[in-house]
């Protein structure tokens, strides 16, 4: 059984040979760049440097030869671009972090400032993003529409936005045709569009929370207008690599540590008819492409909107969250959408646990969402620098051993 | 329903608009600030807080009202300003630790405060060890309220309190922590004195807490 087989098998509610596993297919099942040149040198493997491709969360890219050891299912498809604008298809050598070896676009150039935290600034040399000294992430800290008051200055900021151009599409047909030539993944096209994180990255987050209960025509007409963005991306998106991939990926955070960052009503009446657009948008131009949504945080009380709206496959399944249970969630939803995720504790266990308790949590996991399929391994979120290399490999170890659908 | 009560009611249900016309509307009626105060705008925060906690709220809810409550506030503050020493619930320093850009909790929980009729000490985002110490010394709160969104600058909860410690304050203040990755058995285990799942909880603890000490 192919990679590729096994996913979609399990994506279609039946059991494979064994569970199938994802480790950076998109950016929230990665690894912190620092995290990944330990594990790097842990496992002594030939090429020790690590690519930084997300920029803001520091994501090392996951190679050839860690799928391999690791016996990963799933490639993503990346876009031409990263964050802040800088291209992924050019990389020198940086020195991001002070142990290892780091490469960054060659079009990123961070400066340190005098209290030595490192910033980003755009054309104009404003500051847009900053990583605290010894800190890890770099946060964006400046919202184009952080003073927008009317539709029209939401409009002028998307007369700013353009779709696809040919040379993004090159290169995603490139990358594409190469995974779907040369190897057996299944692909994750690492789409995005994402309306509530939109919101908060456009015009901060508080500044987006307070206008939804203050003055929801504003809000509507930005998701609307974003809507339409995101479908003339997703038509050109489609028609070019719509039959390479084989998953979708969407995401939004609509889950905090403890329940919905929403009502359920603001979310029907806002939210989910434009995530529905999207979903049946793709299945109507390829009914075989499965729709991935990530969204962290507590999100139980959304999950049967989230399914009506034609969501296939949720991530990360942030069990540590309230009312995100394994058992519940598996029995409550096991049905009806592939939990992508949940397969380690990343809060907790990953980080401070002993290999034991590493061992125990992944099985036990496993041993609730794997029967029947519908069940992708990663672990909840990015592996984040301080989690030890040797608590990776045994996770990665214990699903290859513990993962074999030969219990029946 | 009174001027007071209309007050009450809209910055509950975020009115924005109307807050800064009722809240003069009940100056002009005679009612004095302290009373606008504690009537309207600190009765209204514990309901907002209530509902939040009820999930009967959601953030954008409990921002809104705190942005109305602010409304009115800021045209109070002067009047209770001049009216001389305005007595405050207690003092409380807040911050987010070291490494860590992520304010939006902290910064809830100072609406909640101020709500409260607490006197808040923001110390910001990315605060060090240090600067936690140093607003001890300086402000004498009895709280000080840290708060992290990362595994990696939740280890910072604990630096700060060995560095109280170590300038022998650590019994001077009562510690609060929160933050997504931070639980209780974590608060218990760096000795925090206060965990709180949420803002509305956190100020209902530390004003039984004031209470008790009297």
């Amino acid at each position: 059984m192919t990679s590729r087989e096994r996913v979609i098998m399990s994506l279609k509610h039946k059991e494979p040979d064994r569970v199938p596993v994802d480790f950076d297919g998109m950016r929230s099942t990665g690894i912190h760049a620092r995290a990944y040149s330990e594990l790097k040198r842990h496992l002594n493997l030939n090429d020790k440097s690590v690519r930084i491709y997300d920029l803001g969360q520091q994501l090392g890219e996951v190679d050839e030869e860690t799928r391999q050891i690791f016996n990963v299912d799933v490639v993503a498809l990346k876009g031409l671009y990263t964050n802040f604008g800088c291209r992924l298809d050019r990389w020198k050598k940086f020195p991001m972090f002070s142990d290892g070896e780091y490469y960054v676009p060659e079009d990123f150039n961070p400066e340190k400032d005098e209290e030595g935290n490192w910033v980003v600034k755009d054309e104009t040399g404003r500051v847009i993003a900053k990583m605290p000294k010894g800190g890890y992430y770099f946060d964006g800290i400046y919202y184009p529409l952080e003073n927008a008051q009317t539709k029209e200055d939401i409009d002028k900021f998307f007369a700013s936005l353009k779709p696809l151009d040919d040379e993004e599409v090159n290169y995603l047909i490139e990358n594409a045709k190469y995974f779907r030539e040369n190897t057996n993944y299944a692909i994750m096209g690492n789409f995005g569009g994402n309306f509530f994180e939109a919101g908060h990255g456009a015009f901060g987050y508080q500044k987006f929370m307070e206008l939804l209960a203050f003055d929801r025509s504003l809000v509507e007409h930005f998701l609307g207008r974003l809507e339409e963005y995101y479908l003339k991306n997703l038509e050109i998106y489609l028609e070019n690599v719509g039959d390479y991939i084989d998953i979708i990926q969407f995401g939004d955070d609509f889950g905090s540590q403890n329940g919905p960052q929403i009502s359920l009503k603001m979310f029907r009446e806002l939210f989910k008819p434009h995530l529905k657009r999207l979903c049946e948008y793709t299945k109507k131009k390829n009914k075989n492409i499965f729709t991935f949504l990530h969204s962290c945080g507590s999100i139980s009380a959304l999950l049967p909107d989230i399914i009506d709206a034609g969501v296939d496959i949720i991530n990360p399944v942030q069990t540590s969250a309230a009312n995100m249970d394994p058992e519940f969630l598996k029995k409550e939803f096991g049905d009806s959408i592939t939990f992508w995720g949940g397969g380690a504790d990343t809060q907790k266990i990953l980080p401070f646990g002993s290999k034991e308790e590493v061992i125990e949590d992944v099985k036990r996991r496993i041993d609730i969402f794997a029967p029947g399929g519908g069940f992708v391994f990663t672990a909840v979120h990015n592996i984040q620098y301080g989690v030890p290399a040797q608590n990776v490999v045994t996770m990665f170890e214990t699903v290859k051993n513990h993962g074999k659908y030969d219990w029946h | 329903m009174n001027t007071i009560e209309k007050l009450r009611e809209s910055v509950i249900n975020f009115q924005i608009k109307e807050v800064p016309e009722l809240t003069k509307k009940a100056l002009e009626e005679g009612h004095n600030a302290l009373e606008i105060l504690n009537e309207g705008l600190i009765k209204a925060m514990e309901v907002v807080g209530e509902k939040y906690e009820k999930q009967e709220y959601f953030l954008p809810e409990l921002l809104a009202a705190a942005q109305s409550m602010y409304a009115s506030l800021d045209i109070l503050k002067p009047l209770l300003a001049k009216s001389g020493k305005i007595e405050k619930v207690g003092k409380v320093v807040l911050g987010t630790v070291k490494g860590d850009l992520h304010d939006i909790g902290k910064n809830i929980l100072k609406m909640m405060f101020e709500g409260a009729n607490f006197e808040v000490i923001d110390l910001g985002r990315d605060v060090p060890a240090e600067k936690f110490v140093e607003a001890v010394e300086k402000e004498h709160p009895q709280f000080i309220g840290m708060s992290a969104l990362l595994t990696t600058t939740m280890l910072q909860m604990k630096e700060v309190i060995e560095k109280l410690k170590e300038n022998g304050l650590r019994d001077k203040v009562k510690i609060m922590v929160g933050g997504a990755p931070v639980t209780e058995e974590y608060a218990k285990e760096i000795g925090a004195d206060i965990y709180a799942d949420n803002a509305s909880e956190a100020v209902r603890i530390a004003k039984g807490l004031v209470k008790i000490s009297g």
